[in-house]
C-alpha cells in the first residue's frame, strides 16, 4: 500500500519545492521507489529544481486528460533509478484538473510506487484543493517567521477539516546562531505555537543554492541541510531519529567538514 | 523557549513569538483587532459598573491564549491584567 503525501505551506516561498525534491531524493536513496507529482499547474518549478526540465514531453494534465497514459509522462531521475517526476502543466491553470481527477491519478500510480509525494501550489484555493484531495498524509512547511507560521496553522485547520489524520511540521530555514542570539524564534517556539508534531527541523543552508543552481538534491551531499532532508526520509519511514545533532549546527565532524568548505 | 523569556525577552526573536501567537489566536477564535478593542471596552464597562475606576489609572490588557492539541476543542483563557 503506497502513502500519499501532500508537501504544502499556504505561503509561497517557505521551500515546498526544494522540500520535495529533497524529500523524494531521500527516500529514493533509502531504496523506496518514489514518484513526486508537481501539482502547480501553470507554475511549473519542481522540474526545473530536480534538473529535469529538459526531458519533458507529457505532463501532468496530459495524462488526467487522457492525452497519454501516466507511464509516459514519468520522467526519471537523473541520480536515482528509483525517482520519478510527473511534470505539472506549465500553459494551463489550476482549472484544469478536479479534485477527483487528483484522486483517480494517485490510484494510477499506487501500484507502481511506494510513496507518491505531492508538491501542492501557495495559497488555498483550488490548487491546493487538488494536491489534499488525493492524500493521506501531510507536511506543512514553515519557516521561523510570523506570517508563515499564521499561513501554517491556517493550512493545518484545513487539512484537518479535510480528514487529513497525520499533519506534520517540517521547519525550514532556521539559523541556529540568531536563534542563540535570541533574534530568531526557535524550532520550540514554532512547535508551541502551532501544537503539531515535528517531523524535522532544515537548517539554512547555502549548499541549498548551490544545489539548486546546479539541479541537484542536497540529500547526499556532506551539507547539514542534506543530513536534515535524509533524516526526513528516515522518519518518514518509521525510524526514530534524533534532532539534537542538526540542531546545534550538526555533529562535530559536519561541522568540521563545513569548516573546510567554506576555505 | 529559554530565549523567549528571562534576560531575552526583549530580542526580535520574543517580539515575533508574541505576534505569532497572538495572530494564530486571533485567527483561530476569528477575532479581529476592532472586536478586540470593543470586547476591551465592554469589559472595562463591566468591571467599572462594580468598581471604582479611574480609567486613566486602569488600563486593560487581554491576552487571548489559544491551545489546539489535534483532535482536541479549543481552550480559550482570557487574562485581564
Amino acid at each position: 500500500m503506497s502513502e500519499v503525501i501532500v508537501i504544502t505551506s499556504g505561503k509561497g516561498g517557505v521551500g515546498k519545492t526544494t522540500s520535495t525534491a529533497n524529500i523524494g531524493a531521500g527516500l529514493a536513496r533509502l531504496n523506496k521507489k518514489v514518484v513526486l507529482v508537481d501539482t502547480d499547474i501553470g507554475l511549473r518549478n519542481l522540474d526545473v529544481v530536480m534538473g529535469l526540465e529538459n526531458r519533458i514531453i507529457y505532463n501532468l494534465v496530459d495524462v488526467v486528460e487522457g492525452n497519454c497514459r501516466v507511464k509516459q509522462a514519468l520522467i526519471r531521475d537523473k541520480h536515482y533509478p528509483n525517482l520519478y517526476l510527473l511534470p505539472s502543466a506549465q500553459t494551463r491553470d489550476k482549472s484544469a484538473v478536479s479534485p477527483e481527477q487528483m484522486r483517480k491519478l494517485a490510484d494510477s500510480l499506487a501500484p507502481m510506487f511506494d510513496y507518491i509525494i505531492l508538491d501542492c501550489p501557495a495559497g488555498i484555493e483550488q490548487g491546493f484543493r487538488n494536491a489534499i484531495a488525493a492524500a493521506n498524509r501531510a507536511l506543512v512547511v514553515t519557516t521561523p517567521e510570523v506570517s508563515a507560521i499564521r499561513d501554517a496553522d491556517r493550512i493545518i485547520g484545513l487539512l484537518e477539516v479535510a480528514g487529513i489524520r497525520k499533519i506534520d511540521l517540517l521547519v525550514n530555514r532556521i539559523r541556529m546562531d540568531m536563534v542563540r542570539r535570541g533574534e530568531m524564534m526557535s524550532v520550540e517556539d514554532v512547535l508551541d505555537i502551532l501544537a503539531v508534531s515535528l517531523i524535522g527541523a532544515v537548517p539554512d543552508d547555502e549548499g541549498i543554492v548551490i544545489a539548486s543552481n546546479h539541479g541537484e538534491p542536497v540529500v547526499g551531499n556532506d551539507t547539514i541541510a542534506g543530513q536534515a532532508f535524509l533524516n526526513i526520509a528516515r522518519r518518514l519511514l518509521g525510524e526514530t531519529v534524533p534532532l539534537a545533532d542538526l540542531e546545534s549546527g550538526g555533529t562535530l565532524l559536519q561541522r568540521m567538514a563545513a569548516l573546510f568548505r567554506r576555505k | 523557549m529559554i530565549h523567549s523569556q528571562g534576560k531575552h525577552a526583549f530580542t526580535s526573536g520574543a517580539i515575533a513569538r508574541a505576534r505569532a501567537q497572538v495572530t494564530v489566536a486571533a485567527d483561530r477564535l476569528s477575532c479581529n483587532p476592532e472586536e478586540m478593542r470593543q470586547m476591551q471596552r465592554e469589559v472595562a464597562d463591566v468591571l467599572a459598573k462594580y468598581l471604582e475606576l479611574d480609567g486613566d489609572i486602569c488600563k486593560i490588557r487581554l491576552d487571548i491564549v489559544c491551545r489546539t492539541d489535534r483532535g482536541v476543542q479549543d481552550v480559550k483563557t482570557i487574562q485581564i491584567k
